[in-house]
């Protein structure tokens, strides 16, 4: 009974709110944390190949910077998909607006870098 | 013929299928890493072997829990209660994090 008591402790620290939300909108959450996830993947995947199938065609001083901005936004998105999740379920809980995700123009800004380094690596 | 109160919700949106379909998903990009970690390997030495395993563990893991998730969220929509998946959250975010992060460090290294 006690670790149970103190599982709900922490569930309510850290989702706080004592509004259950329609679980519609609990279920809309999962999946665009789950989308961010499948998101963050899809980077690492893409650094993984990069090294790979670019070892020999890329020396790798121009290669490595590519892999590491890759990686490092993979890694920012799945901590970020964690943290968008919790914001937004505090929110519903607490009937607040949703707030603005910082992970969109972060990645996109990651993803213009990428793309355009391959544009001038394949020129 | 107006829907009392107590008439079950219907779900148009079939949210709890979307949902069990998006972990599906992601159990097809676990898989995907998987496979070009595995691909990587002769490059990456062991760790792409590692790293490959690893991916695959998350990718059964979810793959395992997906149907009794499915029967939960249904039951959520029945019940009009929904418990936020907070530990299934955590546990993903850190497993991709962890992996990702190595990855990167044998690369700096």
């Amino acid at each position: 009974m006690r670790s149970s008591n103190s599982r709900r402790d922490v569930r309510s620290l850290l989702l706080g709110g004592d509004v259950e939300p329609d679980p519609r909108f609990t279920l809309a959450n999962e999946r665009t944390f789950l989308a961010w996830i499948r998101t963050a993947l899809a980077v690492v995947a893409a650094a993984v190949a990069t090294e790979t199938l670019m070892a020999e065609q890329w020396p790798s001083g121009v290669r490595q910077p590519v892999v590491v901005l890759l990686l490092l936004a993979g890694t920012a998105v799945s901590i970020g998909a964690a943290v968008r999740w919790l914001t937004v379920e505090r929110a519903l809980r607490r009937g607040r607006p949703l707030p603005l995700s910082p992970l969109v123009p972060m990645l996109a800004l990651v993803v213009l870098a990428g793309a355009g380094s391959f544009l001038v690596l394949m020129l | 013929m107006t829907p009392t109160d107590r008439t079950p919700p219907r779900d148009p949106g079939l949210q709890p299928e979307r949902t069990s379909l998006a972990w599906s998903r992601t159990v097809l990009g676990y898989l995907v890493v998987a496979t070009i970690c595995l691909k990587a390997a002769p490059q990456l030495g062991p760790v792409g072997i590692v790293s490959a395993a690893a991916y695959l563990t998350v990718a059964v893991a979810i793959a395992c829990s997906t149907t009794t998730r499915y029967h939960r969220d249904v039951r959520s929509m029945h019940i009009q209660q929904s418990r936020p998946p907070l530990r299934a959250v955590v546990a993903l975010s850190a497993a991709t994090t962890a992996l990702s992060a190595h990855l990167l460090w044998l690369l700096i290294d």
